[in-house]
């Protein structure tokens, strides 16, 4: 086996492993809502929504050998340079998809791809090697504007829609009402789910197409390999089947209580944004549109409470996934370069199943799965807390969880009130030691 | 400019097709759950409201299922259009 067929099994290897981190990044999108009013029992709700993504996958045609177009000028490289590039912003992708997913935060996978690319290519071609800002094209008009529309888009929609069926169905019987609204959010769920089979299996088919033309085993006129086909969707339903229960809990559980009646509000919205967003010119991003529209069902239900601190630590995230993805794939790329050829690429891909088995370890400390997802929300899963104060603490879950609706107040009060932690990061501990 | 103009319009549309679709289609769904809660309610005699109830909650439902039915078939219409030649939404 030569060097470059070596080098070429590692970019589809790491491509399929973003495939499959997309798909439990953004298991939260479609089933966050069904699994926290208990319209589907979790484990049933992952593996529905991965089997959705599976024939949503399939669905894809029209797979284009690109990766970033419009977002980046990769057309004038080509062969190991282009693999290189490609494999640096996947790993960069990797890293803050698995970061975020430690602290419970739904952060677009796409964007995360996008910065980690926009960062290698930075870091091989220079800033000139990004279209920053050309009309139909580039960072300001094809992630920035859409990530900014699109919760508040959602946010308008889905409140209205949540404050009409209440409206509808105030004097009617809440068991009819509850069981009703339960199926019809099944429903809307599922269509997410399908829509995001279709639309993010595509990227990374369309990602190993073009390392299979770099390579030189392809042509552009080729049709696409079965066998890229079968890989990405198999990666992404089984991404989504495991369940991304950090995030699935933050945007059920954390953002707003959601009931069914909001739950259905809330995925028609995201679906019906999501479906034709694109066909009028102006795709919105999915990760962006689906926090508005919940957070949308908290602002139009009378009496619902949005926990605003923990949109404003999303909203962090969302500002972050550009530059730090983008420094991770630029670091990776300058590390691959720097050592040069098979060993620079095997280094990194070294460095990002250490880091990756890091994260994995940190998430044990708090975990979150399909028996605890829906306890009484209290707070992230916080990542950060470390030594005795995390002890010390422990007790605090079981104080916390037996006052109900006390969620917001408590953890504003219990923070700020937070100042005798012998550790100097107190809020942090805090936070952590309050989780499961 | 031009492409903020172009933005602003794309936006409009979005927006409304996000209400039509997403608020709009979950209250004609909250009229068909009351309706049927309706005919659940209605006191045993007064048969022909329960059933007038009955059958237009039948209705929103229809419309809603129908509009689910072809949210699948836009997802799926590229797939239907390129394997099986069926052209829906203006798919080539």
């Amino acid at each position: 086996m030569t060097a470059e067929l070596f080098v070429l099994l590692i970019v589809v290897v790491t491509a399929l492993v973003f495939d499959f981190t997309n798909g439990f990044h953004d298991t939260a999108n479609a089933m966050a809502t069904s699994i926290a009013t208990g319209a589907l029992r979790p484990r049933a709700a992952v593996l529905l929504s991965g089997g959705l993504n599976l024939i949503g996958a399939f669905l894809s045609v029209e797979v284009a050998a690109t990766v970033a177009e419009g977002i980046v000028r990769l057309d004038e490289v080509g062969g190991a340079d282009l693999l290189a590039i490609v494999f640096a912003g996947l790993v960069g992708g990797i890293l803050w998809n698995l970061l975020t997913w430690l602290f419970g935060l739904p952060s677009s996978s796409s964007h995360a791809l996008f910065g980690g690319l926009i960062g290698a290519t930075i870091a091989a071609l220079g800033w000139s090697g990004v279209i920053w800002s050309a009309g139909q094209k580039g960072v300001l008009t094809k992630i920035i504007v859409p990530a900014v529309l699109a919760p508040v888009v959602a946010a308008l929609v889905a409140s209205i829609g949540t404050w009409l069926v209440y409206r509808i169905t105030r004097s009617s019987d809440q068991r009819i009402v509850n069981r009703s609204f339960r199926w019809g959010q099944i429903g809307s769920a599922s269509l997410v789910s399908l829509a995001h089979g279709t639309n993010d299996a595509q990227k990374t088919m369309g990602i190993i197409f073009l390392a299979l033309i770099a390579y030189g085993s392809a042509q552009p006129s080729d049709p696409l390999p079965l066998w890229v086909i079968v890989a990405c969707a198999v990666a992404i339903a089984a991404g989504t089947s495991l369940g991304g229960w950090r995030i699935i809990r933050t945007l059920g559980k954390g953002l707003v209580d959601i009931t069914p009646p909001q739950g259905l509000a809330a995925e028609s919205t995201s679906a019906a944004i999501i479906l034709t967003s694109a066909h009028f010119g102006l795709p919105l991003s999915t990760t962006q549109t689906v926090t508005g529209a919940i957070l949308g069902t908290g602002m139009g239900r009378p009496g619902a409470e949005v926990r605003w601190s923990v949109l404003g630590r999303m909203v962090v995230a969302w500002v972050f996934t550009l530059p730090l993805a983008g420094l991770a794939g630029a670091i990776c790329w300058a590390l691959a370069h720097l050592i040069g050829g098979l060993p620079g690429v095997l280094v990194v891909f070294a460095l990002l199943i250490a880091t990756a088995g890091l994260i994995y370890l940190r998430s044990r400390r708090t975990p979150v799965h399909a028996a605890n997802v829906n306890e009484q929300w209290t707070s992230l899963p916080g990542a950060d807390g470390t030594g005795p104060a995390v002890e010390s603490r422990s007790a605090a879950p079981g104080q916390t969880v037996s006052t109900p609706d006390s969620g917001p107040t408590d953890s504003g009060a219990a923070d700020s009130g937070d100042t005798t932690s012998p550790s100097g990061d107190s809020r942090a501990a805090h936070r952590a030691a309050r989780n499961f | 400019m031009q492409t903020l103009i172009d933005d602003l319009t794309e936006l409009w549309r979005v927006t409304a097709a996000a209400l039509i679709f997403g608020a709009g289609l979950p209250a004609i769904f909250a009229l068909g759950v009351r309706l049927h809660s309706i005919a659940g309610d209605a006191p045993q005699p007064d048969s022909t409201r329960r059933r007038a109830a009955a059958a237009c909650a039948g209705l929103c439902y229809a419309v809603v299922l129908l509009t689910v039915i072809a949210g699948v078939l836009f997802v799926a219409r590229g797939f239907l259009a390129a394997r099986l030649g069926i052209h829906l939404f203006g798919q080539d």
